[in-house]
């Protein structure tokens, strides 16, 4: 993706591209066979959570995710019931510029619809993605455990949110993870039904510092 | 949300007090379980034609579900959702003569994934190369004394089974959680009727926001499980490892706990008490655990050393909440997914000896 196309997305995130450019823009990342890979993984997910898709025993939407997933994980605003929009707030850990222009797709989709007053809001709060370096360029290979990172929390960029412990201290974070391996030991019964470790196993230890 | 009915301090019991009318160390033979339980399958099925509203019915599923998950095969694959982050993961359970065996692996990104047995549980950090082992605890029946109606369970929460839809092919019931108070979180929760499996779940907050969320694309009821699929993909080599097994297995120590807590949501009772190393800790760590028999906080009294980092104040993954503080030159940790306001009111509360 060349350095125009992404500074059209970008602003086309903003709201701040002309409607000529965004055309012409909106036109390319539709042609891309590579973007319309990631737009329908983008759906998929987003169906399998909305509940939209149940899929049979056997079929093969399990390994359809896999595959689609298996570069990088999808990073998602939160959802909540009274408003069961889904942001367009597509963020990867990886392969920036292409979830970028799925991000601005998912905008895009948003618009054409005819916005609300939030997915307004989902438009202008949307980060110029495209720019966003995904990950710390220094990434130590000290022995600590999957540390901390600002939390919650977004890269000076901007971009990345993660599972992991809010606080800056790497000793908190070790300290906390260690505990929440011995409390998940400890659920109560019906807990144990309910998987306590995928928070471990979902934890991302690649922010460490 | 209603107003806390347990906003008064329930009391300061000693730890050692609350612990004599705990659960007691699992003694039943398996003979006198195994009735229980058959008695516990016979109700859930009885009621399965029809989506009764009565809390019973909602326990009895809720029990099956804790049951089945720790008693059938299954191989599936589900979609996790914590806070922003999405995962695919798959898990595979076996259960047979020589015990339990989980494994629990991320299908995107690097593959972390937690292995756990009878006797430890492993994580995996492939990003950080790390591992570290956990003691596991035995997972005994009965397992849960909360479910059971005595317990005044539908005190804390409210309870009702509607018809679910299909999920990964299969007909479910969706048993809904809903607390009575702030200080816990509700569930909804999809239950596969053949099995009592959970298939979709959904932590809500209190908006009404879905904290975390799962759901199974796909299961599959094996009748073996092969060693190898439950084997790590990676042997550790060359990994930093933490081991935290040393002990014996959920060993109670001996000497009541000279801390207390001043205050727990209503229901809250003293379950488990345990001392043990964690992670890279100077001393055994104390771990005491309170339940209302769903929800849970557990409480860390650590002895830092001296470059140790506390933790002053919240700190948040998800829908786990953890609020820590200095108390008599001890570190002080609550952690569990109950509301922050929860974590920290506990933890405001503690007393040192």
């Amino acid at each position: 993706m060349n350095d125009k196309l992404k500074e059209h997305m970008s602003a086309l995130v903003d709201g701040e591209l002309e409607i000529e450019s965004a055309s012409e823009t909106i036109d390319v990342l539709i042609e891309s066979d590579t973007l319309k890979t990631h737009w329908s993984r983008y759906h998929l997910v987003r169906d399998v959570l909305r509940h939209k898709v149940y899929p049979d025993a056997g079929d093969t939407l399990s390994a359809r995710l896999q595959s689609r997933l298996a570069d990088e994980p999808l990073h998602f605003e939160p959802r909540s019931r009274s408003a069961p929009r889904w942001r367009a707030m597509l963020k990867p850990v990886a392969g920036v510029a292409l979830a970028a222009s799925v991000a601005t797709l998912a905008v895009i989709a948003v618009r054409t619809s005819g916005p609300a007053p939030g997915e307004v809001e989902s438009v202008t709060a949307a980060p110029r993605v495209a720019s966003v370096d995904p990950l710390p360029a220094n990434r130590l290979s000290s022995a600590a455990l999957p540390a901390a990172h600002p939390a919650g929390a977004e890269t000076p960029a901007g971009g990345i949110r993660r599972l992991q412990w809010s606080t800056s201290q790497p000793d908190v974070a070790n300290r906390l993870n260690g505990y929440l391996v011995n409390h998940s030991e400890y659920q109560s019964g019906a807990m144990k039904g309910m998987h306590p470790y995928a928070r471990i196993v979902g934890y991302d230890s690649t922010g460490q510092r | 949300m209603t107003p806390p009915a347990s906003a008064e301090p329930a009391g300061q019991e000693p730890f050692a007090a609350v612990l004599e009318c705990g659960p007691t160390r699992a003694t039943s033979t398996s003979k006198v379980w195994k009735s229980v339980l058959g008695g516990v399958l016979c109700a859930a099925c009885t009621n399965a034609s029809v989506a009764g509203n009565a809390a019973s019915d909602a326990q009895a599923r809720l029990e099956r579900m804790a049951h089945a998950a720790q008693t059938l095969n299954y191989d599936g694959t589900f979609v996790y959702r914590n806070g922003t982050t999405i995962e695919t993961m798959r898990i595979i359970h076996r259960a047979n003569e020589e015990g339990e065996r989980e494994r629990l692996v991320a299908m995107s990104g690097a593959a972390r994934e937690v292995v756990r047995d009878g006797e430890r549980v492993t994580c995996i950090y492939p990003d950080n190369r790390s591992v570290v082992v956990a003691k596991s605890r035995p997972r005994t029946f009965p397992h849960s004394r909360l479910l059971q109606s005595g317990n005044g369970f539908e005190r804390y929460y409210a309870l009702s089974v509607h018809e679910g839809e299909r999920i990964a092919g299969r007909q479910t019931e969706l048993v809904e959680v809903q607390p009575k108070d702030r200080f816990r979180y509700g569930h909804r929760l999809w239950l596969d009727r053949d099995t009592g499996l959970l298939l979709r779940s959904e932590l809500i907050g209190e908006q009404e926001e879905i904290i975390e969320q799962l759901v199974y694309t796909n299961i599959e009821l094996p009748a073996t499980i092969s060693d190898e699929l439950l084997e790590p993909a990676t042997s550790g080599a060359g990994y930093t490892w933490y081991r935290d097994e040393q002990g014996a297995p959920g060993a109670e120590p001996d000497a009541p706990s000279s801390w207390r807590t001043g205050w727990l949501p209503d229901g809250f009772e003293l379950r488990n008490r345990a001392k043990n190393p964690i992670m890279k800790s100077r001393t055994p760590v104390e771990h005491l655990v309170f339940s209302d028999g769903l929800a849970s906080v557990s409480v860390f009294i650590e002895q830092l050393d001296t470059a140790g980092k506390p933790l002053d104040g919240l700190s948040s993954m998800g829908a786990v909440n953890a609020f820590g503080s200095m108390v008599n030159g001890y570190q002080v940790t609550v952690v569990g997914e109950v509301p922050a306001a929860t974590v920290e009111r506990v933890a405001g509360a503690i007393k040192g000896p």
